[in-house]
C-alpha cells in the first residue's frame, strides 16, 4: 500500500491542523487590533455609548496634544540613549570577561542580575536612590561636595528623562552582555589568531575583526531595544509616572493615562494605533533593510 | 627569508608534557613538513613558532632573533590555517590587504600588492566577493594570498588542505609547491598526510608523542627509517610488518615466523644473535611474484584474500604466516602465490623499542 504525502484536493485535514493556531491568533491578535482601530474612530469613555467622530481623535493627537509630542520625543531620545550605551557597555563587559577573568560565570551572573528583577522593584529602589532628601546619590553628593549629585533627578523636567534612561541602561546592560558573551563564544578562534599574526593590536582586533563579526548580535539588540523602547511602561510608571509635566512620558504610559485615568478610551485607541504603525514600520525597516533577525552568529 | 631554530623547546599543558626537548634547525628558504599522528605535537610546535602558544622551556630563534617571548605580530611570520580563517565581513581584497592596512601601508600600495598576489593566485575575478561566496579552493588561495602579500620571513601552514576534496587537494599541493619555488620563503608545513609531506617538503620531521622520531629528506625517511614508527608512517600503502625470530645460522640472517615458515635475508643483517625476536618490515612495492631467479629461501607463500585495483596498478592482500601482507601485484582472489622478497630492501626492527636494527 502506498501513501501519498501530498494532500488530496478538497481535503480538510491541512486546515484542521492549522485551525487551533488560527483561532488563537484571530482571537488574541487580529480581533484586538481591529477593535482598537474601530475604537479610535469614536469618542468613548469605555463604559457608556460611544459616539462616532471619524478622524477627530487623530487630528487632535497630531495638532493639539503637546503631551503626545513629548512622548514621541522621549521615544526618539530613549531608543538611541538606551540601546547604544547598553550595547557598548555590554560588549565591553563581555569582552573583558571572555578574555581572561577567572570565575567569569559569577561576574556574568552579577551583571545579569538587574535584568531578572521586576521593573517595579527596580523603579522603587532607584526612586529611593534618586531621592534628593536622603537618597543615596544626594548623600554622596553632600558628603563629597559633588553638588551635581544632589539635584532632584526625577522632578527636574530637563533631567528626569535622562535619569530614567540611566536606570533602564543599568537594568538591561547585563542582558546585552549575555548576548555578546554568547556571540563572542561563537567566534572562530582561528580568525582571531589570524588577526593576531597579521599584526592587529587589541584595539584593531576589536574594531576591525570582533565588532564587525558580531553584527548579528548588534542587530538583535537593536531590534529588541526598539521594541523595548515602544513598550516601556512599568519602569516609567514606578519612577515618575510620566512626569514631571509629561517630561518622561512614554507612549504606553500615555495610553494608560488616557484610557484608564482620563477614561478617553477612543483617544487612547488612536494613540495605540499610531504606536502600532510606528512599531510595525520600525520592525519592517530593521528586518528588511538592516537584515536584523534573532541570531548570535552568521 | 630566515632560518628557524628550535632549541630544546618544551611545552606543558598542566601536568601533560606535549613537547619534550625539541631541537630542529631549518635552513633559509627550506620547505620543512612536520608530520605525525593526531596528538603528536606537530600543531603545538607550529603554534609555538607562530607565537600563538608560549614555550614552557627552550628557545625559538627566527633569523638572528630569539622570538620565544615575542607576541605573534612581532615575529614577521604568516600562517595559513586549516579553516582558512578568513574575515567573513571583508571582501577578498580586504582580506588579503588587511595585514598591510594594520601596518599603515599606503592605500595605493596595498591595492598594488593585493593585485599582484591576486594575479599570482588567480583571484583577480573574485577580489570584490565575500568569503562565503567562494569555493573551498578559492578560500584557500585567499588565505595564501593574505600570507604572501606581506612578504614575511617564514610561512607557516597548519594542515591547509585538509578541508578540500581529494582532487582539489592534489591541485592545491602543486600550487603550494609552485609558490614556494617562486617566493623561496622558509616554509613550515604541518600535515598528517604523509603523501603531502613527501611531495612538498625538502625535509620531513616525523613526530611522535611530542618528540622528533626522525628528520630527513623524503628519500631518507622512505629508504632508511630509524624506527618502526617512521617506517610505518612514511609510504603508502604502509610497510608490512611480520614478527619473527632469528635462526641459529651465522653466515646469513635467517628468520622463522610464528607458523614455522622461514625466510632468509641473506647477508643483510648478519650478526644478530640466534633466538632474538625481531620485526621484519617490507614495503608492498618490494614484494614481487617469485620467479625462477628467486632463491627458495627468499620467498613467502600465501593465499590472496583481497584485491584492490587502483587503475595504474593493483594491491593484493595475502595471508602469510597468519598475518596480512599487502603487495603491489596483480593476482586473483584465492590464488596461492609465492612472494619474492627484495632482501636488500627489508628492514628489521627491535620489537620492544621499535628501533631499526
Amino acid at each position: 500500500m502506498s501513501m501519498s504525502s501530498a494532500p488530496r484536493s478538497g481535503s480538510l485535514a491541512p486546515y484542521l491542523f492549522v485551525l487551533p493556531a488560527t483561532v488563537l491568533f484571530v482571537a488574541y491578535v487580529v480581533y484586538p487590533i481591529l477593535y482598537v482601530i474601530c475604537s479610535s474612530a469614536y469618542r468613548w469613555d469605555g463604559i457608556n455609548q460611544a459616539t462616532f467622530t471619524g478622524l477627530a481623535n487623530y487630528i487632535r493627537l497630531f495638532t493639539h496634544d503637546p503631551a503626545f509630542v513629548l512622548a514621541i520625543r522621549n521615544a526618539v531620545l530613549w531608543a538611541p540613549l538606551t540601546i547604544l550605551p547598553q550595547m557598548l557597555l555590554g560588549f565591553a563587559i563581555a569582552y573583558m570577561l571572555e578574555t581572561g577573568v577567572p570565575r567569569q560565570a559569577i561576574y556574568q551572573a552579577i551583571f545579569y542580575l538587574p535584568a531578572i528583577i521586576s521593573p517595579v522593584v527596580v523603579g522603587i529602589v532607584w526612586q529611593r536612590i534618586y531621592n534628593p532628601f536622603g537618597g543615596l546619590l544626594s548623600d554622596i553628593g553632600f558628603a563629597s561636595g559633588l553638588r551635581f549629585l544632589t539635584v532632584p533627578f526625577l522632578s527636574d523636567t530637563k533631567v528626569a528623562i535622562y535619569a530614567v534612561i540611566a536606570v533602564n541602561v543599568w537594568q538591561w546592560t547585563g542582558f546585552s552582555m549575555l548576548l555578546y558573551v554568547a556571540g563572542l563564544k561563537g567566534l572562530p578562534t582561528e580568525t582571531l589568531e589570524a588577526a593576531k599574526i597579521e599584526g592587529a593590536t587589541l584595539r584593531q582586533t576589536i574594531v576591525y575583526v570582533v565588532w564587525p563579526m558580531l553584527r548579528h548580535v548588534h542587530l538583535t539588540l537593536i531590534l529588541l531595544g526598539v521594541i523595548g523602547t515602544l513598550q516601556t511602561f512599568p519602569l516609567i510608571y514606578m519612577l515618575t509616572n510620566g512626569g514631571p509635566n509629561h517630561a518622561t512620558e512614554s507612549l504606553p504610559n500615555y495610553i494608560f493615562l488616557q484610557a484608564f485615568k482620563l477614561q478617553s478610551m477612543g483617544y487612547a485607541s488612536a494613540i495605540s494605533v499610531v504606536l502600532m504603525v510606528i512599531a510595525l514600520a520600525l520592525s519592517l525597516f530593521q528586518v528588511r533593510v538592516l537584515g536584523a533577525r534573532f541570531a548570535l552568529a552568521e | 627569508m630566515a632560518t628557524v631554530e628550535l632549541r630544546r623547546v618544551d611545552k606543558t599543558f598542566g601536568t601533560h608534557q606535549a613537547i619534550q626537548g625539541l631541537d630542529l634547525s631549518i635552513a633559509d628558504g627550506e620547505f620543512v613538513a612536520l608530520v605525525g599522528p593526531s596528538g603528536c605535537g606537530k600543531s603545538t610546535t607550529l603554534r609555538m613558532i607562530a607565537g600563538l602558544e608560549g614555550v614552557s622551556g627552550g628557545a625559538i630563534v627566527i633569523g638572528e632573533r630569539d622570538v620565544s617571548h615575542l607576541p605573534a605580530r612581532d615575529r614577521d611570520i604568516a600562517m595559513v590555517f586549516q579553516s582558512y580563517a578568513l574575515y567573513p565581513h571583508m571582501t577578498v581584497a580586504e582580506n588579503i590587504g588587511f595585514g598591510l592596512k594594520l601596518r599603515g601601508t599606503r592605500r595605493s600600495r596595498i591595492a598594488e600588492l593585493v593585485d599582484e598576489a591576486a594575479e599570482t593566485l588567480q583571484l583577480k575575478e573574485v577580489l570584490g566577493r565575500k568569503p562565503k561566496e567562494l569555493s573551498g579552493g578559492q578560500r584557500q588561495r585567499v588565505a595564501m594570498g593574505r600570507a604572501m602579500v606581506r612578504h614575511p620571513q617564514v610561512f607557516l601552514f597548519d594542515e591547509p588542505l585538509s578541508n578540500l576534496d581529494a582532487k582539489l587537494r592534489v591541485h592545491m599541493r602543486a600550487q603550494i609547491k609552485k609558490l614556494h619555488r617562486q617566493l623561496t620563503t622558509t616554509t613550515i608545513y604541518v600535515t598528517h598526510d604523509q603523501t603531502e609531506a613527501m611531495t612538498l617538503a625538502d625535509r620531513i620531521v616525523v613526530m611522535n608523542h611530542g618528540r622528533i622520531e626522525q628528520v630527513g629528506t623524503p628519500h631518507q625517511l622512505y629508504g632508511a627509517p630509524v624506527s618502526k614508527f617512521v617506517a610505518g608512517f612514511i609510504g603508502s600503502p604502509e610497510m608490512n610488518f611480520l614478527e619473527a625470530v632469528v635462526d641459529e645460522a651465522a653466515a646469513t640472517c635467517d628468520l622463522t615466523f610464528a607458523d614455522g615458515s622461514r625466510l632468509s635475508l641473506g647477508e643483510a643483517h648478519v650478526g644478530l644473535p640466534a633466538g632474538r625476536p625481531v620485526t621484519l618490515g617490507i614495503r608492498p612495492e618490494h614484494l614481487h611474484l617469485a620467479g625462477p631467479g628467486d632463491p627458495q629461501d627468499a620467498r613467502l607463500s600465501g593465499v590472496v584474500e583481497v584485491i584492490e585495483p587502483l587503475g595504474a596498478d593493483t594491491l593484493i592482500h595475502v595471508i602469510v604466516a597468519g598475518r596480512t601482507l599487502v603487495a603491489r601485484l596483480a593476482a586473483e582472489v584465492g590464488d596461492r602465490i609465492a612472494l619474492g622478497v627484495d632482501r636488500t630492501r627489508a628492514h628489521l626492527f627491535d620489537p620492544a623499542s621499535g628501533l631499526t636494527l
